[in-house]
């Protein structure tokens, strides 16, 4: 079972930290929420090496034989993936072309994207299913809920494990930690967390994490303290 | 594989099409300016409290000077807006206009004044709700009982997403502003009713005790400024923002001032003693053609614009509180988000508000004249001076460079709006006396500027201290969440974690790792 969770990908498993509440609601109001599950989406693709490059600017940069390779399978990373080659294909030969902007792309995502991506692909893994909510004094809607809050709550128990015992954490995991720090989740998802375990998780991040995932995450959380700050 | 040669126009950008559908216009940024400003206790409160205190008539004329001041000031100031981040906060100007560590300071004086607004207002709600509940219900509940509803009404809101008291609040606004205009036509209908010049009487905004006047008067217009924070998600940033802001100061001024100019007129020579007598009611008994009900209802709406007051300004006390935790300035744990809501700065404010309350219960101060009146005035006279403040920062920034706006936007508005403003503002400081009640210099007249003054001070010297302890911190001040990407040292969260661990300034270290 453990080895089945292990397989969701990034976005995955924090769509399901922000999930996991007793009914399966989101823990965040959409637009952060989209800013995270966007920004874990561009963190996959860096850690695919579809994306090479996120400059101090804030720019992307695909890598250069991108086109040459057959697109990825899972469903959220080739949606994400094509708008962003369509988008540079789009950008080639203008002269005001400014490139692949991060802030544009997060917000972009958000909007439009990130969270019916991921949903989807959770929705072909089985991992979520479909209820309706409202009826009474609002329209119904349709929305996902995690398929049981074991598997909601896996993703953060077991990064959290992790930093708490010092253990070994990959990319990965100290990528979801930092997203799930970036959005505000930490408070639900890592309640209780030491000084100490703090300072292992900051070391690790320092340690393993390539600066291209650091800057997408710290404007991942720029962009959620600018929504605080327009309302 | 796409050819190079596709031509560039005909591949449509899905990015830049979902960018502006999610961008807000004119009017929706001016129905949250509109929110901001609390339009039934200025034409009901203000306006009688300005009369009261200063005996003098010309309140409308007072609202058509402050009015024609900040729409000059407006110019500037969204023209600035236009270059900067961070663009709801007095405090992003200053920064970037006059420098740093006044910045700092006139992040302080922010927090001072909207404070001293949010928490008058505690005091005014409960005065007034008070003797109705006595008279609706029969029960006698002293004032700081319904204060605290009200307080725990607001807390609540502010712990959660903003949405919610969105709503809430827009609900409120338009409410209070139709009671303002159905009473307001119900008087100059009302048997008898002539106009009276005494509203307008200029001559008197620049006489003995005008200075007065016209602070009264700017109280009426704090909150026009928040449309400026919609600019980078507005529709036109050239445009949409500065539309909103000149069409709501219009707006609003031409509704203070005719809500005046009838009360006063339907009052004619009794106005003073009557303002002294009869308070906020004053305006919805001269509206009483219409019922009995209408003192009541006024009041019961009077209490709730009360309630919009508290909470818009609740909501943006905790932004700038969150930017400034963001920034290093203030404590990061108030930079940090839950559930995408500033809690930890929301929860600062109220127990904050919290304790003013308890002060005033335990001390048996009087709710309305030293919470709500010198709390109002506080808050509105140093709103004031910020205005000021920030429209020489607008100067000072555009000196540096144009940024390719028109020498009008940059420098002859920014300026003649100055001068205006500095008038006011001194004719409000020298008159503090009046304003308060009080002999000249004693009381609050003298303990306000003082604070003031020590607070700014204060703020410079923190801004002085951060540039040689912390410059990570200080290069990102001013700039709010978007400190994160200038200064390293900066944002709350995961990039202030990073950067607390102190071997690590950057990106750069991990660079060459790759």
């Amino acid at each position: 079972m453990a080895a089945l969770y292990d397989q969701l990908a990034l976005a995955d498993d924090l769509w399901m930290a922000a999930h996991d509440r007793p009914n399966g609601a989101s823990l965040l109001q959409p637009k952060p929420l989209g800013i995270g599950l966007g920004a874990a989406l561009l963190c996959e693709l860096v850690m695919a090496n579809w994306i090479v490059d996120v400059d101090e600017k804030g720019f992307l940069h695909l890598h250069p034989d991108a086109e040459r390779y057959a697109p990825p399978e899972d469903v959220a990373a080739q949606g994400v993936l094509s708008q962003l080659m369509q988008e540079a294909a789009a950008g080639r030969g203008h002269r005001h072309s400014s490139g692949l902007a991060v802030d544009d792309w997060i917000q972009h995502l958000q909007a439009d994207a990130a969270q019916h991506l991921v949903e989807q692909r959770l929705a072909q893994g089985d991992h979520v299913e479909q209820q309706t909510r409202g009826g009474r004094f609002r329209a119904a809607r349709t929305v996902f809920v995690p398929i049981s809050s074991s598997t909601s709550g896996w993703p953060a128990a077991r990064v959290k494990g992790l930093i708490e015992e010092s253990g070994e954490l990959s990319e990965k995991d100290l990528t979801l930690a930092g997203l799930i720090i970036a959005v505000g989740l930490d408070k639900e998802s890592f309640e209780g967390l030491s000084r100490r375990a703090r300072e292992y998780l900051v070391r690790q991040t320092q340690a393993k994490m390539r600066y291209q995932l650091r800057e997408l995450i710290v404007r991942a959380e720029t962009a959620v303290g600018r929504i605080v700050m327009t309302r | 594989m796409p050819s190079t040669s596709t031509s560039p126009t005909s591949a449509p950008s899905a990015l830049s099409n979902s960018l502006a559908r999610d961008r807000i216009g004119a009017p929706g940024i001016g129905l949250a300016i509109a929110s901001s400003v609390a339009p039934l206790t200025v034409v009901a409160g203000v306006v009688t409290t300005a009369i009261a205190v200063t005996g003098l008539t010309a309140v409308s004329a007072a609202m058509l000077a402050v009015a024609f001041a900040l729409i000059l000031f407006a110019i500037g100031y969204v023209a600035m807006a236009r270059h900067i981040t961070n663009t709801g906060a007095f405090y992003a100007y200053v920064s970037k206009g006059l420098g740093r560590p006044l910045g700092v300071g006139a992040s302080w004086i922010a927090l001072l004044s909207y404070n001293a607004f949010q928490v008058a207002s505690y005091g005014g709600f409960g005065f007034i709700i008070a003797p109705l509940v006595q008279s609706w219900f029969g029960v006698d509940l002293p004032w700081w009982v319904f204060a605290a509803v009200a307080w725990a009404i607001v807390a609540y809101l502010g712990q959660r997403d903003v949405s919610v008291s969105e709503k809430v609040l827009a609900v409120l606004v338009i409410s209070e502003t139709l009671l303002v205009i159905v009473y307001a036509v119900a008087i100059f209908t009302s048997q008898g009713f002539q106009f009276d010049g005494g509203a307008w009487d200029f001559a008197q905004v620049f006489g003995a005790g005008g200075g007065a006047l016209l602070a009264v008067a700017a109280t009426g217009f704090a909150g026009v400024e928040q449309g400026a924070v919609y600019i980078e998600e507005s529709k036109d940033p050239k445009r949409s923002v500065a539309r909103a802001t000149f069409a709501t100061i219009v707006l609003i001024a031409l509704l203070y001032s005719v809500a005046s100019w009838v009360q006063i007129s339907a009052a004619g020579d009794q106005v003073v003693d009557r303002a002294r007598a009869e308070g906020p009611n004053m305006f919805f008994i001269q509206a009483g053609g219409l019922g009995d009900w209408t003192v009541d209802v006024g009041n019961l709406l009077f209490a709730t614009s009360l309630l919009a007051a508290m909470i818009a300004f609740h909501n943006i006390i905790a932004r700038y509180t969150y930017a400034l935790g963001r920034e290093g300035v203030l404590p990061t744990v108030f930079g940090r988000t839950v559930g995408g809501a500033p809690r930890n700065a929301s929860f600062a404010q109220s127990a904050f508000a919290l304790l003013v309350i308890l002060v005033y219960l335990i001390g048996g101060f009087d709710p309305l004249v030293q919470l709500f009146f010198w709390g109002g005035t506080t808050g509105g006279v140093g709103v004031l001076l910020l205005i000021t403040l920030t429209s020489i920062a607008v100067i000072g920034f555009f000196l540096r460079g144009g940024h390719g706006e028109s020498l009008w936007r940059r420098f002859i508005a920014p300026v003649i709006a100055t001068a205006l403003l500095l008038v006011i503002s001194y004719l409000a400081v020298t008159n503090l006396s009046t304003l308060f009640g009080v002999e000249p210099n004693t009381g609050p007249a003298l303990v306000m500027p003082i604070v003031a003054l020590v607070v700014l001070v204060a703020g410079i010297v923190w801004g002085l201290i951060l540039r040689s302890s912390k410059p990570e911190v200080y290069a990102g001040i001013g700039l709010g969440p978007d400190s994160a990407i200038a200064a390293k040292g900066s944002g709350g969260g995961f990039a202030a974690m990073m950067a607390e661990s102190g071997n690590d300034s950057g990106p750069d270290s991990s660079r060459d790792r790759t």
